[in-house]
């Protein structure tokens, strides 16, 4: 990948899109550390995002909390001891109050009668909204999603979409979202990024509702409207 | 909002009580954050006990706060609510109402205490129901792979010849060489323990009696099973596993293909080919580790000892250690498999499944070997 400039702002939802193979979870990767890039810089703030200073990355990656593709939850722990689990490690909070937070996380995105559950025991749905609560676990300003939508029924998807949009109105979490389900970036971006899946390079950048009218770009067009390259729908 | 990853000692959490006429106030300051810690909680009971009927909770001098603000506030709302008194909310942050809603939305349930503690009996009950589940599933286990190996007798199993070939090379080039220095190693073993004894009769060209008909009957088998047991029962049950946990046996299935044929006959059939060529392998390992021992410290030439080895093996020997071979390698199979094919869908089951595809298989193949014992003896073979 390269060419990629982007300036994300506190608060909006920003979504990375682009067709398959254009290098949208790399990205994401890449923001979150477990990718090193060949050349360039991260910033969070003021704070730069760099393997040699450790110490500032945990720190970063402290803030924020990630949501990937399957959910990523440990098939050993219940759903409250998986969101608890970033509470132990990272505060020192009495038990009590950890358990309870990690109840309220949970109620957040209407599971708080699944908190004895067993990832195993639950639907794929649940299953991304019980990694949410656990990306939510220490309140981050910055929340990342990994194709949250994939594997979902259009229904679950549509509530999963109002989970997030509901989170960031009343936390304030600036959201990146790494998508190619259209429902979900015109319901949810302010802004977004394309990717082009031939070249991997930044395309162009905004809100998505006009790149779909004036982008200068046909595939962005065609991408926003559901076209084939041909024009057909 | 904002969580602050630094803790400012000079805005700790505080909550306040100020005293109205016919009503109380908790005035909240400072930050409430979970770095800081949820603060102490003030006294509800002496609040109720004066007979307001409501409290109004006042935020204006909130600097930072996140879900630790929502915390207190649904506590003390709790605690409130229980005695009848309601909490009014002014001066804070816009969005706590909403989180405050989802806060209480779930059924209360007690958070310490996950599971309910069962007597003794019925978790003994529960072990014995699940112990003939497991034994149940095996003998049915047990009767598919018969029935797909009479298919593979008629002509009519479907499976991929390539797959045999691959596993081939996996069971037996890829074990060759651990296989060798384990049963040489075990050669030498029984041949430094058998001189000491031997040494004492004068019969220590006998030591070549000892291992040669040791590593054919008994130890050329058993440390290949054993081998095998760990090396390849595993990988069968963790392969098979993870492949139910990524839907393929469902996919064979709705193809109309027997997960038995397609899955279990080749890795049985590749075992049970391969098994007797690995522990014929194991027995000259073993051989050759024992002449070293002799050769190189007792008064045995490598004549004597070859001479006295071909003399000391027979075909009985030879063919029980071929048939142990066999049926040790159907074991390893048949268990790897099952046990791949009853692993859960998560990770941890897999590894489960792995290691009790271990487990069961020496076990199993001990059990065998005594039973064989008891047999050869009576048939005196």
């Amino acid at each position: 990948m390269s060419g990629i400039e982007l300036k994300i702002r506190p608060g909006e939802i920003f979504f990375i899109m682009g067709g398959s193979g254009s290098g949208k979870s790399t990205l994401l990767k890449t923001l979150i550390g477990l990718i090193e890039p060949v050349s360039g810089e991260i910033f969070y703030g003021d704070k730069k995002f760099t393997d040699d200073d450790p110490e500032t990355s945990s720190a970063i990656l402290r803030n924020t909390g990630v949501l990937y593709q399957g959910g990523a939850l440990f098939s050993s722990m219940t759903l409250l001891e998986n969101v608890a689990l970033p509470l132990r490690i990272h505060t020192k909070l009495p038990e009590r109050d950890i358990l309870e937070l990690a109840e309220y996380k949970l109620n957040l995105v209407e599971l708080g009668t699944a908190l004895q559950k067993f990832p195993h025991e639950i639907s794929g749905g649940m299953m991304k909204r019980a990694g949410l609560a656990r990306a939510l676990a220490l309140d981050p300003e910055i929340l990342f999603f990994d194709e949250p939508s994939a594997g979902l029924d259009p229904l679950t998807s549509a509530q999963l979409d109002e989970t997030i949009l509901e989170l960031n109105r009343s936390l304030g979490t600036t959201t990146l979202i790494v998508s190619h389900e259209l429902e979900s970036i015109f319901t949810l971006a302010h802004r977004a990024v394309f990717l082009d899946a031939a070249s991997r390079r930044q395309m162009e950048v905004g809100d998505p509702r006009e790149l779909k009218l004036n982008s200068t770009h046909e595939e962005i067009r065609d991408f926003l409207s559901r076209k084939k390259p041909n024009g057909d729908a | 909002m904002a969580a602050k990853e630094t803790v400012d000692p000079q805005s700790n959490p505080s909550i306040r009580i100020e005293e109205g006429t016919g009503h109380s106030q908790f005035v909240f300051s400072g930050s409430f954050t979970i770095h800081h810690g949820l603060p102490d909680l003030p006294d509800c009971n002496k609040i109720a006990g004066e007979s307001p009927t409501r409290v109004t909770a006042v935020g204006n001098d909130i600097d930072y706060w996140d879900s630790s603000l929502v915390m207190c506030l649904q506590r003390i709302r709790r605690e409130l609510d229980s005695k009848g008194v309601e909490l009014e909310l002014t001066g804070f942050p816009q969005s706590i109402d909403p989180l405050l809603a989802r806060a209480s939305s779930s059924s209360a349930e007690p958070l310490v205490e996950a599971k309910s503690k069962e007597s003794l009996i019925s978790n003994l009950g529960d072990m014995g129901i699940n112990r003939y589940a497991g034994f149940r599933n095996l003998l049915i286990f047990f009767g598919e792979t018969l029935q797909s190996l009479g298919r593979l007798f008629r002509g009519k199993a479907i499976f991929q010849r390539s797959d045999l070939t691959s596993l081939l090379w996996e069971n037996t080039g890829r074990s060759v060489g651990i296989v060798f220095l384990i049963s040489f190693l075990t050669g030498l073993i029984l041949a430094f323990v058998g001189a000491i004894q031997l040494s004492k009769f004068g019969a220590d060209l006998f030591v070549a009696d000892l291992v040669a008909i040791a590593m054919f009957r008994e130890m050329g088998a058993m440390m290949t099973g054993v081998i095998l047991a760990g090396r390849t029962g595993s990988a069968f049950a963790a392969q098979i596993g993870s492949m139910k946990a990524n839907d393929e046996l469902n996919a064979l299935q709705t193809m109309g293909v027997s997960a038995f044929d397609f899955i279990v006959l080749p890795r049985l059939t590749t075992l049970a080919i391969m098994m007797p060529v690995l522990a014929f392998l194991a027995a000259l390992s073993g051989i050759l580790g024992g002449m070293l021992v002799s050769v190189g410290f007792m008064d045995i030439t490598a004549t004597q000892f070859l001479t006295q080895t071909a003399n000391a093996i027979d075909l009985n020997s030879f063919l029980s250690g071929i048939l142990k071979s066999v049926v040790f390698g159907a074991i390893i199979a048949i268990t790897g498999c099952f046990r791949g094919m009853a692993a859960g869908s998560s990770a941890e089951s897999v590894g489960s499944a792995a290691t009790s595809a271990v487990v069961t298989s020496i076990v199993l193949i001990i059990v065998a070997d005594a039973l064989f014992a008891v047999l050869f003896n009576i048939y005196g073979i």
